[in-house]
C-alpha cells in the first residue's frame, strides 16, 4: 500500500522508472493519461485539456483569461457542454491526484503531486537529478531525435516545467526536503534505483 | 564548343606562319613545328589533338612522323598535306592511320571540312571512352552488389529466426537453415542432401503446396523430430523455368512463442484494464447506489402518501439505475472473462436498424442525423447475433459522443451506419461520424488503456470490450480519424449467408 | 414560505433524489446541474443552505465551496457536502489549493458521503436549519 510520486527535470528517466515501477508493483501509473480523467469529468475534450495545461501560467493564457470573459467563451460554445480553464483544471488536477492517492497503489508522475500528497500517509516522493548533457543523451536515445531537436525539446520541457510550476506559486521544487529520497541518475542507474524505491517501499 | 589543340609541321616556314594565323583566327590553339623531329618532340611534350602536317620534308618525313604520332597515340587525329601527284603517298598515308589529306595549295574550305571531319571523330571518340567508362564502373557496381546481396542472403538466412528450407528440382533438400533446426529438431547435416522436403510436409499442406505451387501464410502443424507437433505458419513457392520445377522455397514461422506470448498479453492488458478500472470505478458505483437509494425513497412516499408522480419517478429512477450497474456489470464481465461466439441465424441489417433506432433518441437530443446505408446482398445468415449487437452500440454511441464533443460550430454532425457484403462471406460494418476525431496519440491508446469520454457513465470497457468480442468471433478491427474532421471504424466479421448453409 | 435549500449536482437522479428529501421536510428546493449554474442561484435566491457534490463539470464543487465560503455576501449560508468522493479527498484537494496560493478555507460542517440514507440526510437537514 503506497503512493510513489515521481518528480525530475525532463529526461531524467521519471516516465520509465515510472511504468517500470507500476508494471512490477501493480500499481496505477498516471502521467499523461491523467488529462483524458480531467477531460472526463470536466466533460470537455482531452485536447482543450491538454491546450489548458501546455499554456498554463504563460503570459498568453493570463492574458485571453482576464480579456475573454467566461461568459463570452459560453455563447460561443452555446451551453450543455463542459467548460475548463487555468483555475479548473487545477481543481481537477488536486482533486484528481488526491483520489487516486486514497485510492492508494499509484505511481504518479509530476504535476506538482508532491505538493498536493506532501502530508499524505502512504505517500513516498521521489525527486530524480541528471546533468543537462546526461538527460540529452537519454531524451536522444528513447525518442529517437537529433542532437539540436532533443535539445530543443529538453530545453522546452525545462522552461515548460519552470512556469508551471511558478503558476503554482511553488520555486523551491529541487528543494531536497521535500522529498523521501533524491537520485542522482548521474551515477545510478535505472535498474539501481528501482531497486532503491523498492527497498523504501519495504516497511 | 572549346577548339582542340593544334599541331602544324612544314619544312617551309612561311606556310606555317601563314596557315597558323587563320587557324588561330579561327579560334584553335596552335603550336607549329619546322621539320619532322621537332614536330615528333612537340606532340610528346604537348599532346595535341589533331596533327596537320606535310608530308614531304627533310629529315623525318610525314609518313614516318605519323607512325611515330600513332605508336605513342592510336587516337591522334593526322591530317597530311600533299603536294600534287603525291597519292600514292597520300594512300600510305592512309594506310597508316592518318585520318584525311589535303592537297597544296591548302584551300580554307577542304581544310575546315577536313578538320570538322577530325573534331567529330574525335568527339565520338570521347563520348565512347566515356560510355566505356561507365559501363565498367556499372558492371563494378552491379558484382559489388550482387556479392553484398548473395552475402547478406547468406546472413540472413543463416540469422532468421524463421525455418527456411530450400531444394533442388527433385525436392532434395539443399538448404537447412538453423532457424529450421530449432523447428524440426533435426541438424542440418542429418538433412541437407538425404531428405525429401514433402517427407517434412504436413500432409494437408503438401497436396496444396504440389497443386497451387505457392502457399503463403499458412497455419498447420509440422511434427518434429520427438514425435511433438509443432505449430507453424508456412509459406513456400515451387521454382519454375519454363514449365520445368527447378527447386522450391519453404518458409516456417515457429508459432510456440508467439502463441504464448498472445495469451500472457491478452491476459495481463485485460487484467491491468480492470484493476485500473476498478479503481476509477469506485465513484461510479457510488452514484450508481445512491440513485437507488434515491428511487427506492420516492417509491416509499409515493406508496406512503399515494402520490403516483412520486411512485413513477422513483420507479424509474430504480430502472435508470439497474441499466446502469448491469452495463458496468456486463461490460466488466464480458471483459475479464472468455466468451464463446454464439452464432445464429439471423438478419445483421435488422440488427444494425434496430441499434440505430435505439440511439436515435440520444442522437436528436444532440441534434445529431444518423444515416444507415445497409447493402441488400446480405440476407438472413449466420452470425453472433449478440455480439454484433454490442459492438454496434458501442460504435454507434461512441460516434455520437465524438459529435457531442466537437467543438466546431454551426456544424450539422452525422453518423453514418453502413454494412457492405464481401466475397459471399464477410461482413463490412463502417461507423462513421463528423465530430472532434482523435489525435494520434488517443488513437494509439484507444484500445490499451482506460479511456472514457461519457462522464460518470462510462466504464471505460466498452472499446475494449468491442475488441475483444471482434477477435473472439475471428473478425478484424481498424480505426482512421483526423482531428477536427472525424473518425471511422472499420469492423469486419466473417459471416455465413443463408443460402450456404 | 419554508427556508430554501438549493441542490447542485449534475447527476439528474441524484437531484431528485435530494430534492424530494428536502420537499419531504419542508423546505423550498431549488436545483443547479453544475457549479456555475450554482453560483448564479446563490447569488439570485439567497438560500439557506447548499447541498453540494464535488465531481462537476463547467464548474466543481470544491470551487463553488471555496467561493461561498471567501465571500462575505455568503458567509450565512450553510453548507451540506454531499459526494461520492471521501471527506478526506474533498480536504486533500482544498489544502492543496491553499498550499498553491489561495485562501485558506475551513472544514464544511457537514459531510456526507454518496450513497446516503435519507433519513440521514433528512436529519442533517434539520440539525442545521432548526
Amino acid at each position: 500500500m503506497a503512493v510513489i510520486t515521481i518528480s525530475r527535470q525532463y529526461g531524467a528517466g521519471g516516465k520509465t522508472l515510472g511504468k517500470m515501477l507500476a508494471k512490477e508493483l501493480g500499481y496505477t501509473f498516471v502521467d499523461s493519461n491523467i488529462i483524458k480523467m480531467i477531460a472526463k469529468e470536466a466533460n470537455v475534450s482531452p485536447e482543450w485539456v491538454r491546450t489548458v495545461e501546455k499554456d498554463a501560467g504563460t503570459r498568453f493564457s493570463k492574458i485571453i483569461t482576464s480579456m475573454i470573459a467566461k461568459h463570452l467563451v459560453d455563447q460561443v460554445l452555446k451551453g450543455e457542454k463542459g467548460y475548463i480553464d487555468d483555475k479548473i483544471y487545477l481543481d481537477y488536477l488536486v482533486l484528481i491526484i488526491s483520489k487516486i492517492a486514497d485510492e492508494n497503489n499509484a505511481v504518479i508522475l509530476g504535476r506538482g503531486s508532491q505538493y498536493i500528497l506532501d502530508d499524505h500517509p502512504d505517500a513516498f516522493h521521489i525527486f530524480l537529478i541528471r546533468e543537462l548533457e546526461n538527460r540529452v543523451k537519454f531524451i536522444k536515445e528513447n525518442y529517437n531525435l537529433t542532437d539540436q531537436q532533443t535539445r530543443q525539446v529538453v530545453n522546452n520541457e525545462d522552461k515548460r516545467r519552470l512556469n508551471y510550476f511558478s503558476r503554482l506559486g511553488k520555486k523551491d521544487f529541487d528543494n531536497p526536503s521535500l522529498y523521501h529520497m533524491v537520485l542522482n541518475m548521474n551515477y545510478i542507474d535505472i535498474n539501481k534505483a528501482f531497486q532503491l524505491i523498492c527497498t523504501l517501499l519495504k516497511d | 564548343m572549346k577548339k582542340h589543340k593544334l599541331l602544324l609541321i612544314d619544312d617551309e616556314k612561311v606556310n606555317v606562319r601563314v596557315l597558323a594565323l587563320s587557324l588561330k583566327s579561327d579560334g584553335y590553339d596552335v603550336i607549329t613545328a619546322y621539320n619532322g623531329k621537332q614536330g615528333l618532340e612537340s606532340f610528346i611534350k604537348n599532346s595535341p589533338a589533331i596533327i596537320i602536317t606535310d608530308i614531304k620534308m627533310p629529315g623525318m618525313d610525314g609518313i614516318e612522323l605519323l607512325k611515330n604520332i600513332k605508336e605513342h597515340n592510336a587516337g591522334a587525329e593526322v591530317i597530311i598535306i600533299t603536294g600534287h601527284g603525291d597519292i600514292d603517298l597520300a594512300i600510305k598515308a592512309l594506310k597508316y592511320g592518318a585520318s584525311d589529306f589535303i592537297n597544296k595549295p591548302i584551300r580554307d574550305e577542304v581544310l575546315a571540312v577536313a578538320l570538322k571531319r577530325a573534331e567529330d571523330k574525335l568527339d565520338i571518340r570521347e563520348k565512347l571512352k566515356e560510355y566505356t567508362n561507365n559501363l565498367e564502373n556499372m558492371v563494378k557496381i552491379a558484382t559489388e552488389d550482387v556479392r553484398r546481396k548473395s552475402n547478406f542472403q547468406a546472413k540472413l538466412i543463416k540469422s532468421s529466426s524463421e525455418g527456411i528450407v530450400a531444394t533442388d528440382d527433385k525436392w532434395k533438400v539443399v538448404i537447412f537453415n538453423p532457424g529450421a533446426e530449432k523447428i524440426f529438431g533435426y541438424s542440418k547435416s542429418k538433412i541437407v542432401g538425404k531428405t525429401n522436403l514433402k517427407d517434412l510436409l504436413p500432409a494437408n499442406i503438401r497436396h496444396f503446396f504440389e497443386l497451387e505451387k505457392k502457399v503463403i501464410r499458412q497455419q498447420s502443424f509440422i511434427i518434429n523430430n520427438n514425435g511433438e507437433q509443432v505449430p507453424v505458419r508456412f509459406s513456400g513457392t515451387i521454382l519454375q523455368e519454363a514449365d520445368k520445377m527447378m527447386g522450391c522455397v519453404a518458409f516456417f514461422q515457429d508459432l510456440r512463442e508467439i502463441k504464448q506470448l498472445e495469451k500472457d498479453l491478452v491476459h495481463s492488458e485485460r487484467l491491468a484494464a480492470v484493476g485500473q478500472t476498478m479503481a476509477g470505478m469506485a465513484h461510479c458505483i457510488k452514484n450508481i447506489l445512491h440513485g437507488f437509494k434515491g428511487g427506492s425513497y420516492l417509491v416509499n412516499i409515493g406508496l406512503d402518501k399515494n402520490n403516483p408522480d412520486k411512485l413513477k419517478n422513483g420507479w424509474q429512477m430504480v430502472q435508470r439505475n439497474i441499466g446502469r450497474i448491469s452495463d458496468l456489470v456486463l461490460d466488466l464481465l464480458s471483459y475479464s472473462k472468455d466468451r464463446t461466439p454464439e452464432p445464429q441465424i439471423c438478419f445483421p441489417n435488422k440488427i444494425a436498424a434496430d441499434a440505430c433506432e435505439l440511439l436515435q433518441n440520444s442522437a436528436e437530443e444532440q441534434e445529431i442525423t444518423i444515416f444507415q446505408d445497409y447493402d441488400s446482398l446480405i440476407g438472413e445468415g449466420l452470425i453472433d447475433s449478440r455480439m454484433l449487437q454490442r459492438i454496434l452500440l458501442n460504435l454507434i454511441s461512441n460516434a455520437i459522443d465524438a459529435c457531442i464533443f466537437d467543438e466546431t460550430i454551426g456544424k450539422s454532425w452525422q453518423v453514418s451506419v453502413k454494412t457492405t457484403l464481401i466475397d459471399q462471406q464477410m461482413i463490412i460494418l463502417e461507423v462513421q461520424d463528423n465530430g472532434c476525431g482523435m489525435s494520434d496519440e488517443v488513437k494509439a491508446k484507444l484500445f490499451s488503456s482506460f479511456f472514457s469520454t461519457k462522464g460518470s457513465r462510462g466504464t471505460g470497457l466498452g472499446l475494449l470490450v468491442t475488441r475483444k468480442l471482434i477477435k473472439e468471433n475471428k473478425g478484424s478491427i481498424e480505426v482512421s480519424s483526423v482531428v477536427g474532421k472525424g473518425t471511422v471504424f472499420k469492423v469486419k466479421l466473417p459471416f455465413k449467408a443463408g443460402n450456404q448453409l | 414560505m419554508g427556508k430554501k435549500v438549493l441542490v447542485v449536482d449534475d447527476d439528474p437522479d441524484a437531484r431528485l433524489f435530494n430534492i424530494t428529501v428536502v420537499e419531504e421536510c419542508n423546505y423550498t428546493p431549488l436545483e443547479a446541474a453544475d457549479g456555475e449554474e450554482g453560483l448564479k442561484l446563490v447569488k439570485q435566491e439567497k438560500p439557506d443552505l447548499v447541498i453540494l457534490d464535488v465531481f462537476m463539470p463547467r464548474q466543481t464543487g470544491i470551487r463553488l465551496y471555496r467561493e461561498l465560503k471567501t465571500d462575505k455576501r455568503f458567509k450565512n449560508i450553510h453548507i451540506i457536502m454531499l459526494s461520492g468522493i471521501p471527506k478526506k479527498t474533498f480536504l486533500r484537494s482544498q489544502k492543496a489549493l491553499t498550499e498553491f496560493g489561495e485562501q485558506e478555507v475551513p472544514e464544511p460542517e457537514a459531510y456526507l458521503e454518496k450513497p446516503v440514507e435519507p433519513g440521514e440526510l433528512m436529519q442533517t437537514l434539520k440539525q442545521i436549519l432548526e
